[in-house]
C-alpha cells in the first residue's frame, strides 16, 4: 500500500537525516536533495499532485535546518491526502497535519531578534487555527451523530466551508494572515504564501461540491484587500492584504465554476509570490507589483482577464462589477509600491540568509514565467 | 506594422546594452526613432489613396490578432513618427530614453492593431510608463501621475467586460468581423465610450489632462498631446463607428452635450491659468472635443475632418509644448507673470510662439483652420444650432491665445535668452508641418 510505502519512506529519512547530521559528513544540502527526490518519488502522477510537489521541491530550497524540511514533509504529506479526500475525518486529520506543522514551523523558524515575532505568530495562528478547528470538528460530528455517515458528499457542508476559508485566509477571517505575514521569516512566508493555497484550491475545486454561494466572502475579501492596504507601512501587510484581494478573486473563480481559470491566475500568483520574495532588484520588484496588480502586458493581467471573462460569461455581473471596482482601488497601493521601488537608489541589497543560487534558480524560472504572457494570449486570441 | 514593430524592437533590445555614455545612447535612440519615420513614408507612398477599405493588412496565421491601416491610422502614424525624433531631441536621460522608445512601440501597434483586446493590452501597456515617467522623483508630480493611471484604468476596466462580451459573442474581437454585436449595442457602446473618453478627454473626465501636462517632461507633454490623445480618436473611428453605429446615433446627442461643455469650459478654463502649459493643455482638450464631434457626426466629411485635425492639433500643440519647455528651460518656472517682453529679447523665439498660437486659434494659412472648417462642416450637416454655436465659440480660442502671447511676449522685457539653434531645429519640422498642411493639405 501507498501509505505504508510512504510512513516507511518517512521513517527511513528521519532516521538517516538525525543519524547524518550528527555525523558531520552529510550536509544539510544532501538531506535536502534526498528529500526533494523523496517528494517526487511518493507524489502519484495526477497534474495537481505534481504540482503540489514541484512546488514543495521548490519550496524546501530555502529552509535551513532538518526539523523544517520534515515538518515541510509531513505538511506535504497531508495537503496530499487532503486535496483527495472524500471523507469528513480524512479532511480534518489531513488539514490539521498541515496546519500545525506550519504552526510549529512559525515557532520554530524563530532566529536571533524575531524570536518573539515568530512566537507570537505561531501563538496567533495555533489559537485562531484550533478555535475553527475545533469548531468544525464539532460540527462533524453533530453530523455523524445525525446521519451517521462521514461522507463528504451529500452532507451539509458549510463548516468545511468556514474552515477553508480561515486558512485561505478570506476576509472576514483574515486577521491572522495580516499579522503572520509581518512576523515570520521569510522562508516560510513563500511557503504559507502558496502551498495551502494550491492545496486548498486543488481539495475544492476537485473533490468537494459546495451548495453555497461565497458570493459574501468574495465581496468582503475584494474590499477589505483593496482598501485595508492603503495605510499600510510594512510591505509584507501590505502584500498580504493584496493576497486577500487575489483570494477574493480566486474565489470568484470557484464561484463562477471556472476551474481552469482558477488554476491559472493561481499559478500566476504564486510564481509571483515567489519571485516578489526572492528577488533582490528593486526593479523587478516594481514589475512583479505590476503583474500583481493586473496591468498589462504582464501575466497578471491575464489571469485576471481570463477570471473575469469567465464571470462574464456566466452573467455573473454584481460580482464581476465589485472585482472591477475593487481592482482599481486596488492599483492605488500597488501604483505607489511601483513608484517607490521603480525610483529607489539602488544600492547593494544586505546579504540575506538564502543561498544565492536558490535565489537565481526561482527568480529565473519565475522570471520567465511571469513576463510571458505570449502562452496566455495564444488562447485568447485564438 | 510588422516591419516598424520589428524596427523598434531591434532599436530597443540594442538599446540594452549597458551603455553609461549618455551620448551614445542618445545618438542611436534618436537613430532608432528615424527609422520607423522611413518605414512610414514608405508605407504612405504605397498607399493606395483611393481604396476604402484596410490596407496592408497582416493577419497572424490562426489568431484573431491582424494589423492594418488605413487612411486615418497611416496619417496618425506620419505623425507619430515625427514626432519622436522630435522627443528623442529633448531627452536627457536613459531611462527616459527607453520609456519613450518602448512608447513607441507600444503607440505604434496600437494605431495599427485591429484587435480590440490588442488595441486595450497595448494602450493599457503604455500606462505604467506613463505613470513613471509623469512621477518622476524631481520634476513630476505625483497626483499628477496617479491621475492619469487611475482615470484611465478606471475607463478601461468598464470596456474589459464589454470585451468578453464581444468575444462570447462574435467569437473574435477583431474588428473585420465585428459587425455582428448588433444586439448587445448599448452595452458594447457603453464601454468603449467609457474608456476613449478618458483618454481623448471629454468633459467629466478630462482632469488627468491639465496635471499631467504639467508635470511631464517636455518630451512627455509633446507626446501626450500629439500622440496619446489621437490613440482615443483612433479608437473612436476604427472600434467604435463601424461595430457600434446605432449607439453611435443614440448617444449622440449625450456626447454633443459633453463636446460643447468641454470646448466651453476648456477654453473659458484657459482665461484662468498661471502656468503656461496647463494654458496649452485645456486647449488641447478643447480641439479634441471638436474631433469627438466631428466623428459622432457620421457625415460624409467626418472621418476626414476629424483626422485632419487630428493631425493639425497633433502639429500645433507640440509645437507649442516645445515653446513652453524653450522657456522653461530657461527660468526654470511656468508661471506666466514671471515671462514678459519676450518680443524683445527672444524675437525667434516670439515670432514662432507668435505663428502657433495663430495655428491653435484656426488661423487661415494653418492646418488648424481647414480642419476646423471641415468639421463644422460635418457638424453642419447634422446639428446646425450646435454648429452655430460652435462657430460662435471659435472666437473664444483666440482670447485665450492672444491672451497667453500678450501676456508673454509684449511688456517690459526681462530678458531670457533667445532661441538656440538646436530648439529651433526640434521646432522647425513641426513649423514645416504646419504651414505646409496650411497651404496645401492633402489627404
Amino acid at each position: 500500500m501507498i501509505e505504508l510505502d510512504l510512513c516507511f519512506g518517512l521513517l527511513l529519512l528521519i532516521l538517516f537525516g538525525l543519524l547524518s547530521l550528527r555525523n558531520g559528513h552529510v550536509s544539510l544540502a544532501h538531506i535536502r536533495f534526498i528529500c526533494q527526490c523523496w517528494l517526487v518519488m511518493i507524489t502519484p502522477l495526477e497534474v495537481q499532485d505534481f504540482a503540489l510537489c514541484i512546488l514543495t521541491v521548490v519550496l524546501l530550497q530555502s529552509f535551513h535546518s532538518f526539523e523544517a524540511l520534515l515538518f515541510l514533509l509531513l505538511a506535504y504529506i497531508g495537503q496530499l491526502y487532503m486535496m483527495h479526500s472524500c471523507n469528513l475525518v480524512s479532511f480534518y486529520v489531513c488539514l490539521e497535519a498541515q496546519t500545525l506543522c506550519v504552526v510549529v514551523l512559525c515557532g520554530l523558524l524563530a532566529r536571533g531578534a524575531s524570536t518573539s515575532f515568530s512566537v507570537e505568530a505561531a501563538l496567533k495562528f495555533l489559537l485562531l487555527s484550533a478555535m475553527v478547528s475545533g469548531m468544525a470538528l464539532f460540527w462533524f460530528s453533530a453530523m455523524y451523530q445525525r446521519t451517521g455517515s462521514l461522507d463528504m458528499v451529500g452532507q451539509e457542508t458549510f463548516w468545511i466551508l468556514l474552515v477553508m476559508l480561515f486558512k485561505l485566509g478570506v476576509a472576514p477571517m483574515h486577521m491572522w494572515s495580516v499579522d503572520l505575514y509581518g512576523s515570520i521569516p521569510k522562508s516560510l512566508l513563500l511557503y504559507l504564501s502558496t502551498a495551502p493555497k494550491l492545496s486548498l484550491f486543488t481539495f475544492w475545486a476537485s473533490s468537494w461540491h459546495h451548495d453555497f454561494s461565497v458570493g459574501v466572502f468574495i465581496l468582503f475579501s475584494m474590499f477589505i484587500g483593496s482598501i485595508g492596504a492603503y495605510g499600510q507601512p510594512a510591505l509584507r501587510s501590505l502584500f498580504a492584504y493584496s493576497t486577500i484581494n487575489e483570494i477574493g478573486l480566486l474565489l470568484l473563480a470557484v464561484e463562477t465554476a471556472g476551474f481552469h481559470t482558477l488554476y491559472q491566475h493561481l499559478g500566476i500568483y504564486i510564481i509571483t509570490q515567489l519571485l516578489l520574495w526572492n528577488l533582490t532588484d528593486k526593479r523587478l520588484f516594481a514589475l512583479c507589483a505590476v503583474s500583481l496588480a493586473g496591468l498589462p502586458p504582464f501575466a497578471g493581467f491575464f489571469g485576471k482577464a481570463w477570471i473575469f471573462w469567465h464571470a462574464m460569461s456566466v452573467q455573473a455581473f454584481s460580482l464581476l462589477a465589485a472585482a472591477l471596482f475593487c481592482t482599481v482601488l486596488s492599483l492605488v497601493y500597488y501604483l505607489r509600491v511601483i513608484r517607490l521601488f521603480w525610483t529607489a537608489p539602488v544600492h547593494t541589497a544586505a546579504s540575506f540568509t538564502g543561498a544565492p543560487n536558490q535565489t537565481t534558480l526561482t527568480s529565473a524560472c519565475a522570471v520567465a514565467l511571469a513576463f510571458a504572457p505570449v502562452m496566455l494570449v495564444k488562447p485568447f486570441v485564438i | 506594422m510588422f516591419i516598424t514593430l520589428f524596427l523598434l524592437t531591434f532599436a530597443l533590445s540594442l538599446c540594452f546594452i549597458p551603455e553609461s555614455q549618455a551620448y551614445t545612447v542618445r545618438v542611436w535612440c534618436f537613430v532608432a526613432t528615424l527609422l520607423p519615420m522611413w518605414v512610414v513614408t514608405w508605407m504612405w507612398w504605397n498607399f493606395d489613396a483611393s481604396g476604402h477599405g484596410l490596407q496592408m493588412l497582416a493577419i497572424l496565421g490562426r489568431s484573431h490578432l491582424a494589423f492594418g491601416i488605413d487612411g486615418v491610422a497611416l496619417s496618425l502614424m506620419l505623425l507619430t513618427t515625427i514626432l519622436f525624433p522630435i522627443c528623442m531631441m529633448l531627452l536627457r536621460t536613459v531611462a527616459g530614453f527607453m520609456t519613450f522608445i518602448l512608447l513607441e512601440v507600444l503607440v505604434l501597434s496600437a494605431l495599427c492593431v485591429l484587435d480590440l483586446l490588442g488595441f486595450y493590452i497595448l494602450f493599457e501597456a503604455s500606462l505604467i510608463l506613463l505613470f513613471l515617467l509623469i512621477g518622476r522623483a524631481t520634476y513630476g508630480s505625483l497626483e499628477a501621475a496617479y491621475k492619469i493611471v487611475l482615470y484611465t484604468m478606471a475607463g478601461s476596466l468598464v470596456l474589459l467586460p464589454t470585451l468578453f462580451m464581444i468575444y462570447s459573442e462574435c467569437g473574435t474581437t477583431n474588428v473585420l468581423y465585428m459587425t455582428c454585436a448588433s444586439n448587445h449595442q448599448t452595452v458594447l457602446g457603453w464601454g468603449l465610450l467609457a474608456v476613449l473618453a478618458v483618454k481623448i478627454p471629454l468633459m467629466p473626465v478630462h482632469l488627468w489632462l491639465p496635471e499631467a501636462h504639467v508635470a511631464a517632461p517636455t518630451a512627455g507633454s509633446v507626446l501626450l498631446a500629439g500622440v496619446l490623445l489621437k490613440l482615443g480618436g483612433i479608437g473612436f473611428l476604427r472600434f467604435m463607428l463601424p461595430v457600434v453605429p446605432e449607439f453611435c446615433v443614440s448617444v449622440f446627442p449625450l456626447v454633443s452635450t459633453l463636446c460643447l461643455v468641454s470646448f466651453l469650459f476648456s477654453t473659458l478654463s484657459t482665461l484662468r491659468q498661471i502656468d503656461l502649459k496647463k494654458i496649452v493643455a485645456y486647449s488641447s482638450i478643447a480641439h479634441m472635443s471638436m474631433v469627438t464631434l466631428a466623428i459622432f457626426s457620421q457625415s460624409e466629411f467626418s472621418a476626414y475632418s476629424s483626422s485632419f485635425l487630428m493631425i493639425a492639433h497633433g502639429l500645433i500643440s507640440p509645437a507649442l509644448f516645445l515653446i513652453v519647455g524653450i522657456l522653461y528651460d530657461r527660468a526654470h518656472t511656468k508661471f506666466i507673470l514671471y515671462f514678459s517682453g519676450l518680443g524683445a529679447s527672444m524675437p525667434i523665439g516670439s515670432t514662432l510662439f507668435f505663428l502657433f498660437t495663430l495655428g491653435n486659434l484656426a488661423f487661415p494659412l494653418f492646418p488648424n483652420f481647414i480642419a476646423e472648417v471641415l468639421c463644422l462642416v460635418s457638424i453642419f450637416a447634422v446639428h446646425e444650432l450646435l454648429a452655430y454655436v460652435f462657430c460662435v465659440c471659435q472666437v473664444l480660442g483666440a482670447a485665450y491665445g492672444f491672451w497667453a502671447f500678450n501676456r508673454v511676449v509684449h511688456g517690459l522685457p526681462r530678458g531670457p535668452a533667445d532661441v538656440t539653434r538646436t530648439e529651433f531645429h526640434t521646432v522647425l519640422p513641426l513649423l514645416n508641418g504646419s504651414v505646409w498642411l496650411g497651404v496645401k493639405p492633402m489627404a
